[in-house]
């Protein structure tokens, strides 16, 4: 492509590096979504190596339908989404009541569950749509304000804060803290050390170059090592399945009494991925162009697309969805990967999609992933499910919430309230509403329900304008 | 508004000159032109209808031929005015010889226009034009076809300049192309196609391992 030189060090999204720093960069890109990724698989019991595979594919298609609609490649890596874990474990829970944590649970309940995320990829690509209709990201904060989506983001998170003390205590499986005591302290202390190993790595190894990527990752291993003398590992699992192993595929169903709950539950999680997978696509753009600017070449201004980036979370949904693999979203991780090595390239993206098609094929590293305590991903989780709680928070004061405005207050109340509630409260997470059952014949899902109530309280304002008594610099 | 661009005609120099310096030709790849009389050899007269979006009108207007230079080059000068506005141009042609019987033209030129035309069909103009000068390029091909033919065959020109219906039409279907270059539709022509093949490969991968 660029036949110059460039004085600085770097890839720009259209820039091919040779093959073998491809590969590198593709398998740093591989190993940064990978904790995550994982984790979400293992949390929604579904398949890990399946998993793998699709979102590597999903990342690949993404990647090749911007460069064919708009002639160049949007760098962004595509994982899957904590977003959806709530809403998820709330239908596997009520069609397969005993299942083990990362389990995988049936091809049928993983059927039904697919269709939700076919949905959130159609209402993806719909709002892209609109967006690109109505001229930009004013036209989305008419409808989604800040205020809705950092409250259902913290209520995703936080929401999922009684699950994550479930695992790190054995509560969540079967380990009684009566009748055993001596094994729910040992889950404790593996889960505490993980946590604060998380801790640890990801104050510490900031800056310190690539490693200073992969602090849960390492966090990981650290867990899953002091398990090992603590008696949480089975090692006797992990070389049981052959060297290569087809990752299982299965097909989404529509047909379930529980659908219309998938298709709302699920489905309007969406919600929590447009502005963090717009604020992804501003980061980039930023990086980008500065890169660009160094190099003298010309900018390519990415963030002109949030519509078309939202059209492609959407068909990287749908991909997940079509094949058994969870929603996605693009990763932040992989974001801050490409600015630190300066590598934005398009290429090295497929590449790592293609690295990662094939990890979903390596048997004994899905045992592996398999026989991780489950006190391991509790740690984990106490850290990360929090981090999304937080980034809710962080998202409303980016955009400056005015948090004293009672209009505001009330709609971030009625989210928090009845997602978070709903989803702790609650068995499965659903609300005991005796409404519409042959939609919900469980309940109305938590989170969904506090978000759509978040949005009709916005249009309510929207409709009938509030009168402005208390201007916030009143106040300050 | 530049308008620069070349284009390659399957035929010698001296037929693609001849037929370039035919009023009835240029004419016909003149979409909307009514008439176009022949003062002298470098002077025409003419009318045009011109729909560019919401506007539409008939222009008056002269077409000048100078710097002739045959079989290789000339400059075209366009005077245009009507009720929606105006229409200047200067243009320079120039033809080169290929060596393998065929012609590459090479124009380019400088067109204002101004009026209502410009101010309400200012964002279709681009569009509008190169669509005119393809249906152009596309008229004036079949019209060198068909006069190799006649040549060949020592019979009279068959050809039909296209009708301004058929040119309206085909400026419509390019309008439409002008949509596929919306990015986010380009993406769904993206997402249509490949959601169904992963559909059908999906639904047969989850039949072969029991799934589904």
């Amino acid at each position: 492509m660029a036949t110059t030189a460039p004085k600085v060090m770097g890839y720009l999204p259209q820039d091919t590096p040779p093959f073998g720093q491809m590969l590198l960069l593709g398998f740093q890109h591989v190993l940064t979504m990978f904790p995550a990724t994982v984790l979400c698989a293992l949390l929604m019991h579904f398949d890990v190596s399946t998993v793998l595979t699709i979102t590597g594919l999903g990342t690949i298609v993404t990647l090749i339908g911007a460069k064919l609609s708009m002639g160049n490649y949007i760098p962004l890596y595509y994982g899957s989404s904590f977003s959806y874990i709530a809403a998820v474990t709330a239908v596997v829970a009520v069609m397969e009541p005993d299942l083990a944590f990362g389990a995988p649970a049936k091809p049928y309940t993983i059927s039904v569950v697919q269709a939700g995320f076919i949905f959130t990829g159609f209402l993806n690509i719909i709002v892209g749509l609109i967006i690109r209709a109505t001229g930009g990201k004013e036209g989305l904060d008419k409808v989604l304000p800040p205020v809705v989506t950092g409250s259902v983001a913290c209520t995703i998170g936080i929401g999922l804060g009684a699950a994550a003390l479930g695992m790190a205590a054995g509560t969540c499986c079967g380990v009684d803290p009566v009748a055993t005591p001596d094994i729910t302290l040992k889950w404790w202390l593996a889960a505490v050390l993980t946590l604060l190993a998380a801790f640890v790595f990801s104050v510490y190894l900031q800056g310190k170059g690539f490693i200073g990527m992969l602090p849960i990752l390492l966090a990981g291993i650290f867990g899953y090592i002091v398990s090992i003398p603590l008696g949480l590992v089975d090692l006797a699992g992990i070389f049981k399945t052959s060297l290569i192993t087809v990752p299982r595929i299965t097909f989404p169903t529509f047909a379930d009494p529980l659908t219309a709950t998938v298709l709302v539950g699920v489905g309007i999680m969406c919600i929590a991925t447009i502005p963090e997978s717009t604020a992804h696509l501003y980061q980039i753009s930023l990086y980008v162009d500065h890169l660009a600017l160094e190099q003298g070449r010309p900018k390519l201004g990415l963030n002109r697309y949030i519509g078309l980036n939202l059209m492609l979370d959407g068909l990287d949904d749908m991909v997940n969805g079509l094949f058994g693999s969870t929603a996605g979203t693009n990763y932040g991780e992989n974001n801050s990967l490409m600015v630190i090595t300066r590598n934005y390239s398009g290429p090295v993206l497929i590449t790592a999609g293609a690295i990662a098609i094939l990890l979903g094929f390596i048997g004994p590293l899905r045992d592996l992933v398999y026989s991780i305590p489950t006190a391991v991903s509790g740690g984990l989780s106490i850290y990360l499910f929090g981090v999304i709680g937080m980034q809710g928070i962080a998202l409303m004061m980016a955009e400056k919430v005015d948090l004293y405005d009672p209009a505001t207050l009330a709609i971030g109340a009625t989210i928090l309230i009845v997602g978070i509630g709903g989803n702790i409260g609650f068995s499965g997470g659903f609300l005991p509403i005796p409404l519409l059952k042959g939609a919900f014949p469980y309940g109305w899902p938590a989170i969904a329900t506090g978000a759509v109530a978040g949005i009709v309280m916005n249009l309510i304002l929207r409709a009938f304008k509030p009168p402005k008594v208390r201007p916030a610099d009143v106040l300050e | 508004m530049k308008i620069e661009g070349e284009h390659v005609f399957k035929g010698p120099r001296e037929e693609v000159w001849e037929m370039f310096r035919d009023p009835e030709v240029l004419a016909s790849a003149m979409p909307g032109t009514q008439a176009l009389n022949k003062i002298d050899d470098q002077h025409y007269e003419g009318t045009m209808n011109i729909r560019i979006g919401p506007v539409s009108g008939t222009f008056a207007g002269t077409l000048t031929v100078s710097d002739e230079n045959p079989p290789e080059s000339c400059t075209l000068t366009v005077d245009g005015r009507g009720a929606p506005g105006f229409a200047k141009g200067v243009g320079n042609v120039h033809f080169t010889d290929l060596g393998d019987g065929t012609t590459k033209m090479t124009y380019s030129g400088e067109v204002n226009i101004g009026g209502t035309l410009a101010s309400v069909g200012q964002r279709m103009i681009d569009s509008v034009s190169k669509s005119m000068i393809k249906t152009a390029f596309d008229t004036l091909d079949k019209a060198l076809e068909a006069r190799l033919a006649a040549k060949e065959s020592g019979s009279a020109v068959e050809f039909k300049a296209p009708t301004e219906a058929e040119f309206a039409k085909n400026v419509a279907k390019d309008m439409a192309g002008g949509l596929t270059q919306v990015t986010e539709v380009r993406m769904l022509m993206y997402i249509i196609p490949v959601a169904f093949v992963l559909f059908l490969i999906a639904f047969t991968l989850s039949k072969c391992n029991g799934g589904g």
